[in-house]
């Protein structure tokens, strides 16, 4: 088949397995290349829908929960907030009952003590009233030399102990 | 004048001429087009053996291409019909690109700078255009289009109508053979130029950079030109074929 024409040349024969050539290029093509790569394509693009609407759900899923935690987290510390405060409240109602208690303590301790120093004093006056009265007695009828009926002793020693009290006392 | 074939071409041809020549022409663009189909099919069974998700080395190439060609369909002929129309329009892509590839490799010829080829290629696009035509529209939808809007100019529209049909696989096959063709016969003159300078070196040593560097540029067009050609050709075939089956517009 040598030799037929020049450069521009048609031969029936050479075209027609041309042809063919290109036909059976195009099936086996179809079969073995474009078949399974568009299947390929249509797959990725298929899964890269799916993971960006996935993507999309999980997001909102997301922002749920994280709304959620944000709820409970506002929850607790309103609670917490509560327990502080009541604590504190019941705190101050103790240190109250503590402080009155104690004044009430106190005051009674204090009562208790100036009623027994009164009563100290009231024995001490009493006896020093009597041994002055003996003492002044003893000591005028011995300086008088001269016997003065005891009652008017008594009345002595009484205007006497009256004017010390009045200088000593106040 | 046809160009010899460069000898290792023309011993697979002679070779393969002993055992099928009873029942088939070979010559050494049929044998460099079974080349390139072996080549494509081999890169396609190598891709899709291990088709992944993420893709790597051939499958990224061959996706690259499918896709390209995919977008270039879909924004003309819609989703439905682009898939449909794919596998043709891939195997044309992938056939013409590499057949007008291989033909810078030196020592081989590309399928394409043949007419013989561009014409079955063309061949086929002109009978799926007017076969997918005839199918969407129904034979007398179809040929109505050919009479044109105004039935009393039908004895003017018919034959340019007509011509206007054959015209296209003529200039769609003469395009792409004539691109190719010429590239490599501007390389082949320019390494013949090389010889005849070299024998005269001390004459021509000024002009010996003609020979010696214009190859190099005339490549980097070549490519340039294979891949315009491709998509020309294919950005083409699918306008004809989405006309065809469009509604009439015009």
């Amino acid at each position: 088949m040598e030799g037929h024409g020049g450069v521009i040349s048609i031969s029936w024969q050479i075209l027609l397995v041309e042809l063919a050539s290109f036909l059976i290029l195009l099936f086996v093509l179809g079969k073995f290349l474009f078949k399974p790569i568009t299947k390929l394509l249509e797959n990725r693009s298929n899964q890269i829908k799916n993971t960006f609407e996935t993507i999309e759900v999980e997001k909102q899923n997301i922002e749920k929960i994280k709304q959620d935690y944000q709820n409970q987290l506002n929850e607790l510390n309103k609670k917490v907030g509560e327990i502080i405060q009541e604590a504190t409240r019941k705190g101050d109602i103790q240190r109250q009952e503590i402080i009155a208690q104690s004044q009430k303590e106190a005051n009674k301790l204090v009562e208790r003590a100036t009623a027994v120093i009164e009563k100290e004093k009231e024995k001490a006056i009493l006896e020093l009233k009597n041994q002055t009265a003996e003492l002044s007695i003893l000591a005028a009828s011995k300086i008088l030399e001269r016997s003065i009926d005891e009652s008017m002793a008594y009345q002595l020693v009484d205007d006497f102990i009256e004017g010390m009290n009045k200088e000593t006392l106040h | 004048m046809e160009a010899e074939a460069p000898f290792l071409l023309q011993f697979l041809v002679d070779w393969l001429n002993q055992i099928l020549g009873k029942w088939i022409p070979i010559n050494a663009t049929i044998v460099m087009t079974w080349l390139v189909s072996i080549g494509i099919i081999i890169l396609a069974i190598v891709a899709c053996s291990s088709l992944k998700m993420i893709p790597k080395g051939a499958q990224n190439l061959l996706e690259i291409l499918i896709e390209q060609v995919l977008q270039l369909m879909e924004g003309m002929m819609g989703q439905k019909k682009a898939k449909f129309f794919l596998p043709l329009m891939g195997t044309l892509a992938l056939f013409i690109l590499v057949s007008n590839l291989i033909g810078l490799v030196p020592g081989l010829k590309a399928p394409t700078g043949d007419w013989n080829t561009t014409i079955a290629l063309a061949l086929i696009v002109f009978i799926l255009t007017h076969f997918f035509g005839i199918k969407g529209k129904g034979l007398i939808g179809y040929l109505k289009h050919f009479v044109g809007p105004i039935w009393w100019l039908a004895p003017l529209m018919v034959p340019i109508h007509f011509i206007g049909e054959l015209a296209k696989p003529f200039s769609l096959s003469i395009r792409l053979f004539a691109n190719m063709m010429s590239k490599h016969m501007a390389l082949g003159c320019l390494a013949l130029l090389i010889i005849i300078f070299s024998k005269k070196a001390i004459l021509f040593a000024q002009t010996l950079f003609i020979p010696l560097f214009l190859p190099p540029v005339i490549m980097m067009l070549g490519v340039l030109t294979c891949l315009i050609q491709t998509f020309v050709f294919v950005f083409l075939a699918i306008v004809y074929i989405s006309i065809a089956m469009e509604e009439e517009e015009h």
